[in-house]
């Protein structure tokens, strides 16, 4: 075998026949490949033309529907059914002191003078795809609600407590912030039992201690 | 050796080759020869390599090429579809991406709820509606019973508000389902006009004396607001 093939290649004729051949086979090769990929690069340069296309027809008849949806809801439900359907995929959550309210959680220690308690609402991006954003903050609970309706915030004589409302494109928040405690001062919240009952919290009034010793036990 | 002197000089070398096929590569004119044989043979080697990964890569190409057109047409395509609905099916596209979108915010039954106050149902005995407290009635060969079914002008996607018919959206429901008249041979004919959809009994060949029940789903009753689910019907 190994002698057939040394006198093949020795075979100048046959040597340069098959150099050239190749050789042939190669270039015309290569610049077809050559050609191709130019063309490959044109016709992604379309395709990406055409989603862009796609996507902006979509975009037109996503807006085409969600404008005619609005109408649709605004013409077709009372007020409660409005509000049902804006809260649905409406998120809650509480913070205090930064730190997430959690399910089992009734009693909390303060290791400062102050407590911020948060409620935020969460659109979410989901939402947002679901509904005409009218819809949603239109049925915002922070919203519709007065900051004592949602969580009533209960202190002793010498504290302070300011409310504000954060807006954010998903949501908002509702600030609590109580200032003015003194060492085993109590403030208590209740919270809006069908908020709670959203968040799934077992109870829905917590309280917070101010307990100094908490930030020197820590440390 | 004359032969040999003869010979062109690519012979020679040819020959000097052949010397080593032998496999007696001890002199400098055999290892030489074999060396070359070797470059030879890599160099063919390795534009074959060339070769054949230049027919892939463009075999490849083609293929990605074709690919990328054909997925190019699909999206125009869909393109057109879009453009296409947004000019003659907006109402339709615009009725569906409100159904599928309020089906995520209630459930059936609340939909019922809220759609089926805009259904309206009448039992009409030769167009005159039938008195809700009626358990008997009397009739003459020749009349006909309807059902009329109206629907409330609303901005409501048609899948949602069809939940609050009697057949409650169940495609494979339908009205002639929640009526009948025992005993006897009859279709209901639907005529749809505006709003009103029209149900009436057709073929049913009535015999002086001759008595029979009129019956009506529990569905149907409390739709029509009627005390009983059973008329007795007496022919004159």
């Amino acid at each position: 075998m190994l002698s057939k093939i040394r006198k093949y290649v020795d075979n100048k004729k046959h040597f340069l026949i098959s150099v050239v051949v190749l050789c042939v086979i190669v270039l015309a090769f290569t610049a077809t490949e050559l050609a191709l990929n130019a063309v490959g690069r044109v016709e992604t340069a379309k395709l990406k033309e055409a989603i862009r296309v796609y996507d902006a027809a979509n975009e037109k008849m996503y807006a085409e529907n969600m404008a005619a949806f609005e109408k649709t809801i605004y013409g077709s439900f009372n007020e409660p059914q409005i509000i049902r359907i804006g809260q649905k995929t409406t998120n809650y959550g509480i913070s205090i002191n930064g730190n997430p309210l959690l399910d089992n959680e009734s009693v909390i220690y303060s290791d400062r003078p102050t407590v911020a308690v948060l409620l935020s609402e969460n659109y979410g991006k989901d939402s947002l795809a679901y509904l005409p954003r009218s819809v949603i903050e239109k049925t915002s609970v922070i919203r519709l609600n007065k900051p004592e309706d949602l969580i009533k915030v209960t202190y002793g004589a010498g504290m302070t407590m300011e409310n504000n409302v954060y807006d954010y494109h998903y949501g908002q928040t509702l600030s609590y912030l109580v200032s003015g405690l003194t060492p085993g001062s109590i403030v208590t919240i209740e919270i809006k039992p069908e908020i709670a009952r959203s968040m799934a919290l077992s109870d829905n009034i917590i309280e917070i201690v101010y307990n100094k010793d908490v930030e020197t036990e820590a440390k | 050796m004359k032969k040999d002197r003869d010979a062109k000089p690519s012979e020679t070398q040819e020959n000097l080759a052949e010397t080593s096929y032998g496999n007696d590569y001890s002199s400098d004119k055999s290892k030489a020869a074999l060396s070359l044989s070797i470059l030879r043979f890599i160099l063919i080697v390795a534009l074959a390599i060339g070769a054949i990964t230049a027919i892939i890569f463009v075999f490849v190409s083609i293929k990605t090429n074709a690919r990328t057109v054909e997925t190019t047409k699909d999206f125009q395509i869909k393109t057109q579809n879009v453009y296409y609905d947004l000019d003659n099916n907006l109402e339709i596209k615009n009725e569906e991406f409100a159904s599928e979108r309020l089906f995520m915010f209630f459930s059936r039954d609340e939909v019922y709820t809220i759609t089926n106050s805009l259904w309206k149902y009448e039992l009409l005995l030769n167009d005159t509606p039938v008195d809700k407290s009626t358990s008997a009635l009397t009739i003459s060969p020749g009349d006909t019973f309807s059902i009329r079914e109206t629907f409330e002008e609303t901005l409501l996607p048609a899948g949602f508000l069809n939940v609050g018919k009697v057949t409650r959206g169940d495609e494979k429901d339908r009205v002639q389902n929640h009526f009948g008249l025992n005993k006897k041979m009859y279709s209901l004919t639907e005529k749809r006009e505006g709003n009103t959809t029209l149900y009436t009994t057709e073929g049913l060949e009535l015999v002086s004396g001759e008595k029979f029940n009129l019956l009506i789903s529990v569905q149907f009753q409390e739709r029509l607001g009627f005390e009983h689910d059973v008329i007795e019907v007496t022919v004159r």
